[in-house]
């Protein structure tokens, strides 16, 4: 194991590498600083670029900007109280009194300080558990793989906004759009209307485009036209002296621990994590006293922050072991691994084990890079925060519409995308998440050819998907969800019997506005 | 009718358009008159395509159901609560709801000129129209932003990247714009 990333960082460390990595954590952070486009964004833009590069540089590509936008989106939290990305949004509540205070290089010093930790411990994470949950997973029959990516299907219902009965539905809609085109098994043409376009299956570039890119564009046009007005136009970054970024170990490592669980969690992401490593800091800490957290102290970024980019480790243990994103970047990473003919799952690291530990290995050096970009050139990406998003958004919508185009070089999947531009953007509007749609997608094929599989090894008996430990395990985790759900709602419905309980002060309401800010 | 009813019935109207694709998922899906004999493990082809299509069906009943009932309780004067966990909050205003539409139009018939017209032709032409359809007026500077914008993709799209996006019906622009790429000795 130690070898594979030794010889993946020692490749990496080549002047190529290198400068795709730099200008994915640059476009990362440019993006990121813009409220509105995150990471899932930016990747899409690039899908068309990366189809003629090097599967390795591809990915290289994207994990720089995956890794850029963790910390980009803390810009626009701390500068304009508007959330560059959803998971920045917990930053806002004392990054942006820090900056009011007239302290905003401080706090743009403490986000770069508390990323780039919680990105190095994220990455030693990932490093340490990949090969060994690799090399178990790589013991697994079909019945099993077809329960991980079921389970991964219902803990992304049951962890998305909104409610589980809304993921699940997103999850077969999914499954359904998997199930256009030729049936890998008989080869009998499913849902094609005749029409050749279809038979070979729904372009997967144009679900991700339409669902990622065309989605987010429609929903964002709301902001075109808003001017931004920077709380302070003292930009520099002003690093944390180390003892006072180490004296407040307890803010950051718990922000850390917090990424690395939630972030391996399917369908969490840094949105979750940074919510809750934020309470958990600020309902434990003594000094400074709860109260203060929401004034401008460090620890209200460290914690947030921190967790935030521990994530980009954690999410990819699932995904680079199982198959099964942990948020809609890596979603459209498995995607990605399926448009340059790789099977994401739990093969990926025995048939490609040097792209496994390349991506592993940009991982650290994106955190490495983007640490220098932050604190050496964070001014040149907060002026972006200036700049109109109607000189962006046509742009987009170029990137956007090639990308779907360049992948059967043929105008149909950019009609595809529409269509899925279009759904997405009501399906979202009423509380859906577009995640669900494009995991059973990516999902589907895999779990219905290995459902199919592991049935025929066992000459059509079910109880193939209960007759090992580790299959009962994963039969009960995904009934759990599933009567927790039921409870969950029966609860509800007594409480509808109960006046509604008032929100609770102006932090509540503060909270609830950010992260309705930071949703896109 | 307040808001909140007016959502409500938003909800129901996505209920019926997600039962209708749960139907077609059991009607559509085997165009060819295929054989549905069962294979080694018991399944056919469209076995799980079907549990997909019935558990999206149960599923979006549960769904209209729990909006129905909160539509019953805004009529008693109680509370709606979502038995299906918070509701999201709405925005948008009519102007971004033009803007949308125009977006939309401009998206489809890009891509319906990108095949006759090519990729040399029909981008600056869209980058100019979004650009007017997102409300900047500067027409000249509108212009040249499509213009250098659009050159900058093809040299990127087509001329790096090697996309065949050349115009079947009508594209004086990409040999022109081919020739002088070869000029510069980038090809």
């Amino acid at each position: 194991m130690l070898e594979g990333l030794l010889t993946a960082l020692a490749e990496i460390a080549a002047p190529a590498p290198l400068f795709v990595i730099l200008t994915g954590t640059a476009l990362g952070l440019l993006v990121g600083a813009l409220p509105g486009l995150s990471s899932p964004m930016a990747i899409i833009v690039l899908l068309p670029i990366t189809y003629k590069m090097e599967t390795l540089a591809a990915f290289q590509l994207m994990v720089g900007i995956y890794v850029g936008t963790k910390l980009g989106g803390s810009y626009a939290s701390i500068l304009l109280r508007t959330p560059g990305t959803p998971a920045a949004a917990c930053t806002a509540l004392d990054g942006f009194p820090m900056a009011e205070n007239g302290r905003p290089g401080e706090a743009i010093g403490y986000s770069v300080m508390a990323s780039t930790a919680g990105g190095l411990v994220g990455w030693l994470a990932a490093v340490s558990f990949v090969p060994f949950i690799a090399s178990v997973a790589l013991h697994s029959e079909p019945a099993d793989i077809a329960l991980i990516g079921i389970a991964g299907l219902v803990l992304v219902s049951a962890f998305v906004r909104g409610s589980m009965v809304r993921g699940l539905i997103g999850v077969l809609l999914g499954l359904l759009i998997a199930s256009v085109g030729f049936d890998v098994q008989d080869g009998v043409e499913r849902y094609s209307f005749n029409n050749p376009m279809l038979s070979s299956g729904i372009s997967f570039a144009a679900v991700l485009v339409g669902f990622f890119g065309l989605t987010v564009v429609l929903a964002d046009l709301d902001m075109v036209g808003r001017s931004s007005e920077l709380v302070s136009t003292k930009l520099d970054t002003k690093l944390p002296r180390f003892i006072d970024f180490f004296k407040r170990w307890k803010a950051w490592t718990i922000g850390t621990a917090y990424g690395v669980v939630v972030g391996a969690i399917p369908g969490v992401g840094a949105d979750g994590s940074t919510w809750l490593s934020y309470a958990t800091v600020r309902n434990q800490s003594k000094d400074p006293p709860p109260e203060a957290f929401g004034t401008g102290v460090p620890e209200g970024i460290l914690a947030p922050e921190s967790s935030n980019n521990a994530t980009t480790g954690g999410t990819m243990i699932p995904m680079l072991t199982l198959g099964i994103p942990g948020d809609a970047s890596t979603a459209i990473m498995l995607g990605a691994m399926v448009l340059h003919g790789l099977s994401p799952g739990v093969t990926l690291m025995q048939d490609n084990a040097p792209l496994v530990y390349g991506i592993l290995a940009a991982i650290l050096v994106a955190n490495i890079l983007m640490f220098l970009i932050g604190w050496s050139a964070s001014r040149a990406f907060i002026m972006v925060l200036r700049r109109d998003r109607a000189l962006l958004f046509p742009f987009i919508i170029v990137f956007a519409s090639i990308g779907a185009f360049a992948a059967d070089n043929d105008v149909f999947p950019v009609y595809v995308a529409i269509v899925c531009g279009v759904a997405g953007y009501f399906l979202e509007k009423r509380g859906f998440s577009v995640v669900t749609i494009v995991l059973g997608a990516v999902l589907g094929p895999i779990i219905e050819y290995n459902v199919r599989l592991g049935l025929a090894y066992s000459a059509g008996e079910w109880s193939v998907f209960t007759d090992t430990w580790p299959r009962k395990v994963l039969v009960a985790v995904i009934a759990l969800l599933i009567v927790n759900e039921v409870i969950r709602a029966f609860r509800s419905r007594g409480e509808t019997r109960r006046p509604a309980a008032p929100e609770a002060g102006p932090e509540a309401e503060r909270k609830k506005e950010l992260q309705h800010t930071g949703r896109k | 009718m307040n808001g909140e009813v007016a959502e409500r019935i938003k909800d129901l109207a996505l209920a019926a358009v997600l039962a209708l694709v749960g139907i077609g998922g059991f009607l559509f899906i085997n165009p060819t008159g295929a054989d549905y004999s069962a294979g080694p493990g018991g399944l056919t082809w469209r076995t799980l395509p079907f549990i997909y299509s019935g558990l999206l069906l149960f599923l979006v009943g549960l769904f209209a159901a729990s909006t129905l009932y909160d539509l019953f309780l805004i009529r008693r004067g109680e509370t709606a609560r979502s038995l299906l966990g918070e509701r999201p909050r709405v925005t948008g205003t009519f102007v971004s709801d033009s803007r949308r539409v125009a977006t939309l139009v401009c998206l489809v018939a890009y891509a319906a000129a990108l095949k006759p017209f090519g990729f040399a032709i029909a981008t600056p032409v869209l980058l100019f129209a979004m650009l007017r359809v997102l409300g900047r007026r500067r027409y000249g500077q509108n212009l040249a932003l499509a213009v250098i914008g659009g050159l900058l993709l093809w040299i990127l799209f087509v001329g790096v990247l090697k996309l065949p996006m050349r115009g079947d019906f009508w594209d004086p622009l990409t040999p022109a714009l081919n020739s002088l790429y070869a000029m510069t000795g980038a090809r």
